[in-house]
């Protein structure tokens, strides 16, 4: 469907050349939900903006079904526009039209008939849920009804390709949850293929089938997501999986199943590589059990929490989590 | 003494209204031009873009009444005279266009740029653009450019009315502070801040009533 050769963007910046992205190969298939992921500055957004060229490539190919996007002109690339279909992390409404114009918008630059657009429109608006927000403007819409809007926007036109850019960043993770599971449904129903950027490794678990990890404008991982969770190749994609928050451990932990307290530690950056736990052990007399945990590599700073549970008497439990805060760890008694 | 100033009123009324008409007619496209074609916009086209700045800047600069009086020739040439009411809007607005197309540069700048970017995402051709994203969604911020374009329109024609335009400013001056009738002065600034007032008042209201951001 996609195939990306040899891609490369450079940004002129005064007397620098700054490469966004860097001799890109990449092959998506027809109906797959392809994702990309890469911290801030990967070059993944850029990498996106030029399949429907919101962004000229400096070098290289992009092939969208048999057709050489790089290769045509204004007009051409306008037609070719249509049938790919594009979201945003800030989801780019109309903010002066109601949520029929914002989607009718796309249908009027057709020049289509008003009783084709009012059918279409009332066709989608069912489809994303959002019959009864029919003459609301965005600014009285939730971040999640939003982006529904701007979906049933893009694919108003019936496009084969839909690109989003940060589609879900901008959301709470339960939004985000439904969200993902429209565009699913979009894929399934209407045999889309969806190609989307994001930074967060849930939104890849969730949703897609293939994943391309970029750093530093390179592609450095395609993998099945599946694989990519048991067997990441590069340590990018090692941190990147490990990054998933594990959170559920936490909500089987009941303080009234135990004795003692149940404590839980969060740290940050150099805390996290210190011994910490046998120093509170050593220091004071108490009896720690390690219940649960996790540390994280994020960008260059740890992140780490620990649920324990610290047996021993209030006093000398209450010295050592002043000890722990002057350590610049977060304390919570839960 | 309330007769004297309905006939100025009504020619300072005559004289913002046709100067606002035609300054917005001059000074809107421009500010679209200014603002599309600029370095990255959807039109870009830098020779124009420093053309129109430096025509803009230079009739900017020129004090008013300087202004006025160069382009009394053109009020002959159009309107068949250079004294009055009606000559004295050919100047008023070709003063105004410029203003107009700056403050109207700004408002369309306001404009998000993520919409600009899905419109192109979308396929929309740059006149598309301009009428169905950029003009509306910028239009509650050119509602307060028109306002303050009014309002400064007052200001100007009362100077004009010293050039022989006639309305509130020209009685002001002549009748009242020549003429030594301090209270027709006076009641003539009063009209003026009462205009000025209301029409700044409305404008927000309007611009306020149909922005839905």
């Amino acid at each position: 469907m996609i195939q990306i050769e040899n891609l490369t963007k450079n940004f002129i910046v005064g007397e620098d050349t700054l490469t966004a992205v860097k001799e890109v190969n990449l092959k998506i298939e027809k109906g797959e939900i392809f994702g990309i992921i890469g911290l801030s500055g990967a070059g993944k957004s850029t990498l996106i903006r030029c399949v429907n060229r919101l962004e000229e490539p400096s070098s290289g190919k992009i092939v969208i079904d048999g057709i050489d996007i790089t290769g045509l002109g204004k007009e051409d690339l306008r037609k070719q526009r249509k049938e790919i279909g594009m979201i945003f992390q800030h989801f780019n409404l109309l903010s002066q039209k109601t949520v029929y114009e914002n989607i009718a918008f796309p249908l009027q630059l057709e020049r289509q008939s008003s009783e084709q657009i009012e059918n279409r429109v009332n066709e989608l608006l069912s489809y994303v849920e959002l019959t009864d927000k029919k003459y609301a403007y965005p600014s009285q819409l939730s971040g999640g009804q939003k982006q529904r809007v701007a979906i049933a926007r893009a694919i108003a036109n019936k496009p084969k390709l839909l690109l989003s850019d940060e589609g879900t960043s901008a959301l709470d993770p339960k939004t985000t949850k439904s969200i993902l599971s429209l565009l699913n449904k979009i894929r399934k129903e209407l045999g889309l293929t969806i190609v989307m950027i994001t930074h967060q490794m849930e939104v890849v678990k969730e949703i897609c089938d293939r994943v391309a990890i970029m750093e530093n404008g390179r592609i450095i991982e395609v993998n099945t997501v599946e694989n990519l969770f048991k067997s990441p190749q590069t340590k990018t994609a090692k941190n990147f999986v490990n990054a998933i928050p594990e959170n559920i451990d936490d909500e089987f932990i009941n303080p009234d199943d135990f004795q003692g307290k149940i404590i839980r530690l969060s740290y940050l950056g150099n805390s996290a590589k210190k011994p910490i736990i046998s120093e509170v052990m050593k220091n004071f007399d108490i009896n720690i059990n390690i219940l649960s945990g996790n540390i994280n590599k994020l960008q260059a700073t740890n992140v780490g929490y620990l649920m324990l549970e610290f047996i021993g008497e209030d006093d000398e439990i209450n010295r050592a989590l002043s000890y722990l805060k002057n350590e610049n760890v977060h304390v919570e008694v839960i | 003494m309330a007769d004297l100033f309905v006939q100025p009123l009504m020619e300072t009324l005559y004289m913002v209204l046709f100067s606002t008409i035609f300054s917005v007619l001059l000074g809107f496209p421009l500010g679209v031009l200014l603002v599309v074609t600029e370095k990255g916009n959807i039109w870009e086209q830098p020779l124009l873009n420093k053309i129109l700045n430096g025509i803009i800047n230079a009739l900017r600069s020129f004090p008013f009444l300087i202004l006025m009086i160069l382009l009394f020739p053109l009020s002959k040439l159009i309107v068949g005279t250079r004294i009055g009411t009606t000559a004295t809007i050919i100047p008023l607005s070709i003063a105004a266009a410029p203003f107009v197309a700056r403050v109207m540069e700004s408002s369309f700048k306001e404009v998000d740029k993520g919409v600009i970017e899905l419109s192109l995402s979308m396929g929309a051709s740059i006149p598309q653009i301009i009428f169905k994203v950029l003009i509306p969604e910028a239009m509650p911020s050119i509602i307060l450019g028109i306002t303050l374009t009014i309002i400064n329109l007052i200001g100007y024609s009362a100077m004009a009315g010293a050039l022989g335009g006639g309305g509130l400013g020209d009685l002001a001056i002549r009748f009242g502070y020549y003429g030594f009738k301090t209270d027709v002065m006076i009641y003539s600034v009063l009209i003026i801040v009462f205009l000025v007032q209301s029409i700044q008042f409305l404008g927000n209201k309007l611009s306020t009533s149909i922005n839905k951001k």
